[in-house]
C-alpha cells in the first residue's frame, strides 16, 4: 500500500459529493471536520449538482419518485424507481409526521416534497431521502376552502434559496391574493403588484420550467362562459403572465378542452385528450411551447396513440428523458409513452395500485440544518398545534360554518350534481354552491368503461363507472360520496 | 491550441517528486488542463514540468490514462468506459488517493471522475469506524457526542452496528 497522504478538503469534497445520501449520514460519523464539511450549503448544493446530471461516470442513475397505495390493505407507499429501467431501487417509509393525515404534494424540487395538508391548509418541505421536515409558518391569508388556494413550489438560484407562492381566489372575477415564503428567511411576504384576473382551475399539478410557475385557469370571457388559459408566475422576477392554450384561436365544438400541463424537453407541454368514441382506446395530443417568452407559439409533437390499451389513460408526468407516464384507471397500471419510439408500453408495479403520483426526484440533503427529524416528537405537536389552532381560528371567524354544511352535503344525491357532459368531457357542479364552487372539472366519460380523473389542486379524485355512478373523493377531507346521474 | 494540433509529435519532460523523468507527447499532455495552460503561456517545450506533488508510479498511471484518451476517437465512448473500469479495479485505496490527488492538481477531469467515483463506490457501504480507518482520520468525537451525532442519523443506521 502507497503511503497515505492526507487529501485536501477539495478533493475530500469530490469523492464524498459521490456518495449516497444514507452513507452521507454515516459519514457524518466519522469526525467534526467531515461533519461540518457534509452540512455545509456549498457541499448540499455540489452534491444535488452531481445527482442532478446522473453520474459522471456515464451510468443513467437518475430517478423518479412513485407515491402509490396498495389497493390491498389500503397502504400508501413510496418508492424511487430508477428512469431507465422503471425498476425499483428502493422504498421511502411514509414518515410519522403524515401518516394517516391527507395531504396533496404540490411539487417536487431538489430532493423537497412540498406538502399541503389536508384541513389546516398548513404547508409543509419534506425530504424524504433524509426523513426531514419543516412546516411552514401561517400564511397571512388563510382559506376556509382548498378549492380557491392554487400554490407554486421552486428553487431560485439567483437567490440560492427555495420559494413557495400562494394563491387565494376566493372569487372567479377579480385577481388573486398572493403571498410568498422564502426558505432563508422562514417567512411570508405579501406580493403586490399586477395580478391576474382568473381562477386557477388546476386539473394537474402546476408545471415548473422556465423559472415560473404554470398553472392552467379559467377567464370569464363573458355572460357565464369561461375560457381555459396558463398563467405563468416568475419564481425569481416575481410577475405575472398568461400564456394562451394551444387551439384557443380554433373553433371548438364544445368549448372546453381537457388539458393537462407537463414539462417535455425542457419546454412547457399542454397535453390534450382526444377520446375517440368510436374507435377506443388512447389518443392524447400533445403540444409543446416553442420560443418561450420570446415569440412564443404551440407545435403539435405528436399524437400519442394505443389502440390496444383499454384502460382510460391520465397523464401523470414526463420523465426528463423523454417518457411520459400515463396512470391507467382502470387496470390500475402504470404505463409509458416513449415519444421516440412513439409506443406505450406496461410498467410493472408490484400489486395491484391505485392513486399513483409520479414525481422526478434528485436524493438531496437539502434542509438537513433547517429541518427538523421525522421521528422527534417536537415535529407532532408543533403540526397538532397548528391544527388546533386553526380550527380556533375558523371557529373564531364562522368559517367552520361553511366547512361544515359542504361537509353536511356529503354523500351527495344526484339532485345535487350538475353535470355538463360532452363526448369527451364532463363538468361536475354542485348546484348548492355558488358557480365559483365548480369542484371537479373534466371528467372523461367514455360511455361503457369506468373512468376517473383527479383535480390535484384541490384534492378531488371523480370516478365515473359505466355513466350511472359518479364517485367524488375529496383527498384533503377524506370524502368519499357516490351519486347516481 | 491550433499549434498543437499541427505539431502532433512534439514532446514534453515530466518530471515526478522522486525525480523519474517521462517523455510524453504533447498531445497526450494536452489531456492535462494544468499543462495545456502552461504550454498556451509560452512555458517552453523544452523545459522538464517538475510535478512536485506526484510520485512516478502515480504519474505513469496518469500518463497511461491520459494516452487512452488522447488516442482514441472520440467515437469509442463504449471502448473507453471498459479501459476506465479495467484501469482502475484492482487498484488499492493509496493508489486510487494518490490518483485523485494526481488528477486534481493536474487538472484531468475524467480522471478525477471515475477515481472519485471509485472511491465513494468502496465506502458507500462501509460502517464509519471502517471509513475512519480507510481515510486515517482520527475521532475527534468524545463518546457522548458520537453517540449524539448517530441519533440525530439513526435512520440511517438501520442494520449497522
Amino acid at each position: 500500500m502507497s503511503e497515505f497522504k492526507s487529501l485536501p478538503v477539495e478533493t475530500l469534497t469530490d469523492i464524498l459529493i459521490r456518495l449516497p445520501v444514507e452513507s452521507l449520514r454515516h459519514c457524518m460519523c466519522v469526525c467534526k471536520s467531515w461533519r461540518s464539511l457534509i452540512a455545509d450549503s456549498f457541499f448540499i448544493n455540489k452534491q444535488l449538482l452531481i445527482n442532478r446530471q446522473g453520474c459522471s461516470t456515464g451510468i443513467d442513475n437518475r430517478r423518479f419518485l412513485l407515491k402509490s397505495r396498495k389497493l390491498f390493505g389500503n397502504k400508501l407507499c413510496y418508492s424511487l424507481h430508477c428512469c431507465k429501467t422503471f425498476t425499483e431501487q428502493k422504498q421511502l417509509k411514509v414518515p410519522n409526521v403524515i401518516e394517516g393525515w391527507s395531504y396533496l404534494i404540490i411539487a417536487s424540487c431538489n430532493g423537497l416534497l412540498c406538502l399541503l395538508l389536508g384541513y389546516s391548509r398548513a404547508l409543509l418541505l419534506w425530504n424524504p431521502s433524509i426523513k426531514k421536515f419543516k412546516i411552514l409558518p401561517k400564511s397571512r391569508f388563510q382559506s376556509c376552502s382548498s378549492h380557491e388556494l392554487a400554490h407554486g413550489f421552486a428553487f431560485v438560484p439567483r437567490a440560492n434559496d427555495y420559494k413557495v407562492v400562494r394563491l387565494i381566489h376566493d372569487k372567479v372575477e377579480g385577481s388573486p391574493k398572493v403571498e410568498i415564503y422564502t426558505l432563508s428567511k422562514n417567512s411570508w411576504r405579501t406580493w403586490i403588484g399586477d395580478g391576474v384576473r382568473c381562477a386557477m382551475i388546476n386539473r394537474c399539478r402546476p408545471a415548473f420550467v422556465n423559472g415560473a410557475v404554470h398553472w392552467t385557469g379559467h377567464k370569464k370571457c363573458g355572460n357565464k362562459t369561461y375560457s381555459d388559459l396558463i398563467i405563468a408566475f416568475h419564481m425569481e422576477d416575481e410577475v405575472f403572465r398568461e400564456i394562451p392554450i394551444p387551439g384557443h384561436d380554433l373553433p371548438l365544438s364544445n368549448g372546453n378542452v381537457s388539458g393537462f400541463l407537463s414539462v417535455v424537453g425542457e419546454k412547457l407541454a399542454y397535453l390534450v385528450n382526444r377520446y375517440m368514441v368510436i374507435e377506443g382506446g388512447v389518443s392524447w395530443d400533445l403540444w409543446v411551447l416553442e420560443d418561450y417568452g420570446v415569440a412564443e407559439f404551440w407545435t403539435k409533437l405528436q399524437t400519442m396513440r394505443s389502440h390496444t390499451i383499454e384502460s382510460f389513460l391520465h397523464p401523470m408526468h414526463s420523465l426528463k428523458k423523454g417518457e411520459i407516464l400515463f396512470g391507467g384507471l382502470k387496470d390500475k397500471e402504470l404505463y409509458s409513452f416513449d415519444l421516440e419510439r412513439q409506443e406505450f408500453k406496461e410498467i410493472g408495479v408490484d400489486g395491484m395500485q391505485f392513486e399513483f403520483e409520479v414525481f422526478n426526484y434528485t436524493e438531496s440533503l437539502v434542509l438537513l440544518n433547517e429541518g427538523i427529524p421525522d421521528s422527534s416528537s417536537e415535529a407532532m405537536i408543533d403540526l397538532e398545534e397548528k391544527e388546533k389552532e386553526e380550527a380556533k381560528d375558523r371557529q373564531a371567524e364562522g368559517k367552520d360554518k361553511k366547512e361544515k354544511e359542504w361537509e353536511r352535503s356529503w354523500p351527495v344525491t344526484d339532485s345535487e350534481f350538475v353535470l355538463n357532459r360532452s363526448p369527451n368531457h364532463m363538468n361536475c357542479y354542485i348546484n348548492n354552491n355558488n358557480e365559483g364552487d365548480l369542484f371537479s372539472v373534466d371528467l372523461a366519460v367514455c360511455g361503457v368503461v369506468a373512468v376517473a380523473c383527479r383535480d390535484l389542486s384541490r384534492g378531488i379524485e371523480a370516478a365515473v363507472c359505466g355513466v350511472v355512478v359518479v364517485a367524488c373523493r375529496d383527498l384533503s377531507r377524506g370524502i368519499e360520496a357516490e351519486a347516481n346521474v | 491550441m491550433a499549434s498543437s494540433i499541427e505539431n502532433n509529435n512534439e514532446k514534453l519532460t515530466l518530471k515526478s517528486s522522486d525525480g523519474e523523468e517521462f517523455l510524453v507527447e504533447k498531445h497526450v499532455a494536452l489531456q492535462s488542463t494544468l499543462l495545456q495552460n502552461m504550454l498556451d503561456s509560452d512555458c517552453s517545450s523544452a523545459d522538464v514540468i517538475p510535478l512536485p506533488k506526484i510520485d512516478a508510479r502515480t504519474l505513469a498511471l496518469v500518463l497511461g490514462y491520459c494516452k487512452k484518451h488522447a488516442d482514441a476517437s472520440s467515437s469509442k465512448q463504449g471502448e473507453l468506459n471498459s479501459f476506465d473500469s479495467e484501469f482502475l479495479k484492482d487498484m488499492d485505496m493509496g493508489a486510487l488517493f494518490n490518483l485523485v490527488l494526481a488528477a486534481n492538481f493536474m487538472e484531468i477531469k475524467g480522471l478525477l471522475d471515475i477515481a472519485a467515483q471509485k472511491i465513494a463506490d468502496t465506502i458507500k457501504d462501509k460502517p464509519h469506524q471502517e471509513v475512519r480507518e480507510i481515510f486515517h482520520v482520527e475521532n475527534d468525537y468524545t463518546p457522548e457526542e458520537e453517540a449524539a451525532v448517530r441519533e440525530e442519523n439513526r435512520w440511517a443506521f438501520e442494520g449497522f452496528p
